[in-house]
């Protein structure tokens, strides 16, 4: 019980300490999902703790990815205008984007010639988090792998998203927020809040809109193709 | 008592409320057999509350703040799954890197090439606000 609280405790205290110096001094190398990531790693392997163990102890913290994703309901409701004047431009991007990204994955990982736990993992990469894990857990991949391939595209893609917009000259701001929405989630929603409210508006509604359409089009084509 | 205190008080409220939304879904979903996950079928219902106005967004903003401002401590425990895959830190993790490289650019200069071709068509009369900067 008392190494279960630790894990917990620590976990909590690295991402309240870490999340605090992002906040007030941002840099890529100290984001929450990086550093308190590589930093419990390393706590990790030098005091030989398996990942089991340190898994029962923080438990609680990952059920709580289930409301989370429940909360997104105020977030779409409120972009409702949004995202019905938009629908259109919204539903071919997410559609276009999401078929490009799972081709890609699914491409490289074919020539690579990765397991298929690695290839199930991988198909979700374009997707938020919570959403991800889901898709990853009914294709038979593994939820946290998914996770981390897609923290390591939302900490790229924050970091490329500005270059990528000067060397495409994407100059609408509907295209900015829609392109960090679509390839690098939470991080690129916050960076593009940073563009200016309309960018990261549209890159969080993106960003949802992505995750409900993927986890959506997984059960669909469960329910039917099998 | 300060209004802040209160208005935090109110937020873990609400966070508890969601958080027994989804078990109430959960529980749904597991009675039925239902092939949709637990968490879609609370954001669902959520939705069709507001759309119905039987709930107001308000009365839930500040637990949904909550629990999405923290969104990423959710899932930093999965990710420690890596621990157990000595072998991504290898040639394994560099095709990986390489995909995940890959298709990130790929995914957004597509979006925003698709996007910012489509966006003018869409609002040729009013709107400037959404006009190019």
């Amino acid at each position: 019980m008392l190494d279960r609280l630790f894990w917990l405790g620590t976990t909590i205290a690295l991402y309240a300490l870490c999340r605090a110096w992002h906040d007030r001094r941002p840099v890529w190398w100290n984001h929450p999902q990086l550093l308190v990531w590589l930093v419990l790693m390393v706590v990790l392997i030098a005091g030989h703790v398996s990942y089991a163990r340190y898994r029962d102890g923080t438990a609680p913290l990952v059920w709580l990815l289930g409301p989370a994703v429940v909360a997104f309901a105020v977030p779409i409701y409120d972009q409702r205008v949004l995202i019905l004047r938009y629908w259109r431009v919204l539903a071919v991007a997410v559609t276009v984007a999401s078929l490009a990204s799972v081709t890609m994955s699914l491409g490289l990982a074919h020539i690579l010639m990765l397991s298929p736990v690695l290839r199930a993992s991988l198909v979700p990469r374009s997707v938020s988090a919570p959403f991800a894990m889901i898709i990853a857990g009914r294709l038979g991949g593994a939820p946290g792998l998914a996770a981390c391939f897609t923290a390591l595209s939302g900490l790229l893609g924050a970091t490329i998203g500005a270059p990528l917009v000067r060397f495409w000259s994407i100059r609408s701001h509907f295209a900015q927020g829609a392109m960090m929405g679509m390839g690098a989630h939470g991080t690129g929603t916050a960076r593009a809040f940073g563009w200016g409210v309309e960018q990261g508006t549209v890159a969080a509604t993106t960003m949802t809109l992505a995750g409900l359409a993927n986890v959506m089009a997984v059960v669909i084509w469960q329910a039917f193709v099998g | 008592m300060s209004r802040a205190a209160i208005a935090s008080i109110a937020a873990w409220v609400e966070f508890a409320v969601l958080c027994a939304l989804w078990w109430l879904a959960d529980r749904v979903v597991v009675f039925l057999h239902w092939p949709l996950p637990s968490a879609l079928l609370g954001l669902f219902t959520l939705l069709l509350l507001f759309a119905l106005k039987i709930l107001r967004p308000d009365r839930l903003r500040g637990g949904s703040a909550l629990l999405l401002r923290h969104l990423l401590l959710f899932f930093i425990p999965p990710m420690m799954v890596l621990r157990d895959h000595a072998e991504m830190w290898g040639w394994l993790g560099v095709k990986l890197l390489a995909i995940v490289v890959i298709g990130t650019v790929g995914v957004m200069s597509l979006t925003g090439l698709l996007v910012q071709f489509m966006i003018p068509r869409v609002m040729m009369s009013r709107d400037s606000a959404h006009r190019d900067a």
